[in-house]
């Protein structure tokens, strides 16, 4: 049995949602209406295929190459980088870093440090600065190298796989960039990075990483550290041009990438890495 | 169809409708225009303005250094490896950017250590030029504009016609490696290998007085000073020095 109270309650509500989704529907499609009228635009604008204005990045397939042979440990890719990128100056947080393996006499392991040791930050006497101190000096050496390390802006990212808001992305000339804007601060990608080359930026809670210095490479310069290395460890160029530089070296060497088992296909190319290095 | 069924569908239809709205709302229009990411992203990463600047900007002001910096082996090194990176307030702010401390500048890549490459030239601190010399700054016998000079590579013995005496090396150190001189060490290629010989028995016998050059001449044998003086006497005297 029901009231007349009630039957007129479902009415009036009935009305209402009626009424509201009636709005909605309007909502909704003025929206998509909008979206779609811009995806038209965008799609007969020549413009929209390539988001830097004057750089086709459809044309390039950058790659980078480094021979660890050539390395004196001089640690000014770091610097240089530090200025470019405006990283954090600090002994924390580095988007290229350089490695120093060592093998005393009689070892099997080798002893590794890097910039960030604080032995060598007594020895630059600063955070800001870095240097390799002299520690093996008077030691008794079999083996030692430096090893400088990066991004590896791989083929298969395993960073932009886990991103879950696509804050971090391969640009279609290659390079694995982020998106500050987007990026939540969730730290997925430093922990999938085989690498470790991502760097956690505390102060605005997003995370970072070595971009090969796109603002750089679009204007056709090369990377600072590419730019600065002075005895041409570091090697930079698009793989779609034969003559250029790492075109060239990887033509001319045989070279290995880091963690080939890892499955990301890195775009790092290496000459004289060594069983320990990984 | 029953109404409960058709109301339950209409707000399923409302709810998705208004997900979807929100979707749309929030993402950046760039999102999904070139994948699962906001192009505009792209746009301001390109569009960071360069720091490290390179050596054209340098030579812009600094022209004259070109010549000599092209054609040593420091050609390789950028003018901001040693005169700083970034924002240095030079030249707005009238900053000097002459390194003062050149040991410790140059021995960021010179010291001897054992990672380094062999290759690379290379100096123990405390027993280059002499073990126990007083530390001396390293631009008060090598240019670093042009350590090496002319084509040759640092680190390499110089090649000049004629056999290369073994103790070339050590003149090399402050002559240049094709004997071309540097600051007050001066050019010994092309110089008459009769004047140079005399020069060297001089120093060796006391003659001339000269701590450092009489060090060198005590070690160096009758044959070996012969050996020199037709060797540098050989090599192509230097081109004149620019100095800006």
């Amino acid at each position: 049995m029901k009231t007349e109270d009630n039957k007129t309650g479902r009415r009036n509500f009935l009305r209402t949602s009626g009424a509201a989704l009636a709005g909605l529907g309007a909502v909704v499609g003025g929206t998509l209406l909008g979206e779609a009228v811009a995806g038209t635009d965008k799609g007969n604008n020549p413009e929209s295929s390539s988001p830097v204005p004057g750089y086709d990045w459809k044309k390039h397939r950058w790659a980078y190459g480094i021979d660890a042979t050539k390395c004196i440990g001089c640690l000014r890719c770091v610097k240089a980088c530090k200025e470019e990128n405006d990283v954090a100056r600090d002994a924390n947080h580095f988007r290229t870093w350089v490695e120093r393996y060592v093998y005393l006499e009689g070892e099997e392991k080798p002893l590794v440090d890097s910039q960030a040791d604080p032995q060598n930050i007594a020895a630059a006497g600063t955070e800001a600065d870095y240097r390799f101190d002299n520690r093996y000096k008077d030691k008794k050496v079999t083996k030692s190298f430096f090893i400088p390390k990066m991004c590896n802006h791989c083929e298969h990212p395993a960073c932009v796989q886990v991103c879950p808001v696509g804050a971090t992305f391969k640009s279609e000339d290659g390079v694995v960039l982020i998106d500050h804007e987007y990026c939540i601060g969730c730290r997925y990608c430093i922990q999938a990075c085989p690498y470790g080359a991502r760097l956690f930026i505390e102060d605005m809670g997003v995370s970072d990483k070595c971009t090969w210095c796109y603002h750089r490479i679009t204007k056709g310069l090369q990377p600072a550290c590419v730019e600065v290395c002075p005895t041409h460890t570091r090697v930079f160029g698009d793989l779609n041009d034969a003559s250029s530089p790492v075109s060239k070296f990887i033509r001319e060497n045989r070279v290995q990438v880091l963690k080939p088992e890892s499955g990301n296909a890195p775009m790092c190319f290496y000459v004289g890495l060594d069983k320990d290095v990984s | 169809m029953p109404k409960y069924i058709v109301r339950l569908l209409l707000i399923l239809i409302a709810g998705s409708l208004l997900a979807y709205a929100a979707k749309v709302h929030f993402t950046d229009p760039s999102f999904y225009r070139f994948g699962h990411y906001r192009a505009d992203a792209v746009t301001e990463i390109a569009g960071l303005k360069p720091v490290i600047q390179g050596a054209g900007q340098c030579l812009k002001c600094h022209e004259k250094r070109e010549q000599d910096w092209a054609a040593g082996s420091h050609r390789t090194v950028q003018c901001e490896v040693c005169h700083g990176m970034g924002k240095t307030g030079h030249p707005d702010d009238g900053v000097s950017l002459v390194p003062k401390d050149t040991i410790r500048l140059c021995t960021m890549c010179h010291a001897a250590m054992p990672s380094r490459p062999a290759r690379q030239p290379q100096i123990v601190v405390g027993e280059h030029p002499f073990a126990g010399e007083e530390k001396s700054q390293c631009i008060s016998c090598h240019d670093p504009h042009m350590p090496g000079g002319g084509e040759a590579d640092a680190g390499q013995p110089p090649t000049g016609p004629g056999a290369v005496p073994a103790v070339v090396s050590k003149c090399a150190k402050c002559h240049g490696s094709m004997g071309e001189g540097h600051k007050k060490n001066p050019a010994l290629a092309g110089r008459p290998a009769g004047e140079l010989a005399d020069r060297l028995n001089k120093y060796r016998s006391g003659d001339i007085s000269n701590k450092i050059m009489k060090k060198y001449a005590s070690a160096l044998s009758d044959e070996e000073i012969r050996q020199l003086a037709e060797y540098y006497a050989a090599l192509p005297a230097p081109r004149p020095r620019i100095d800006p």
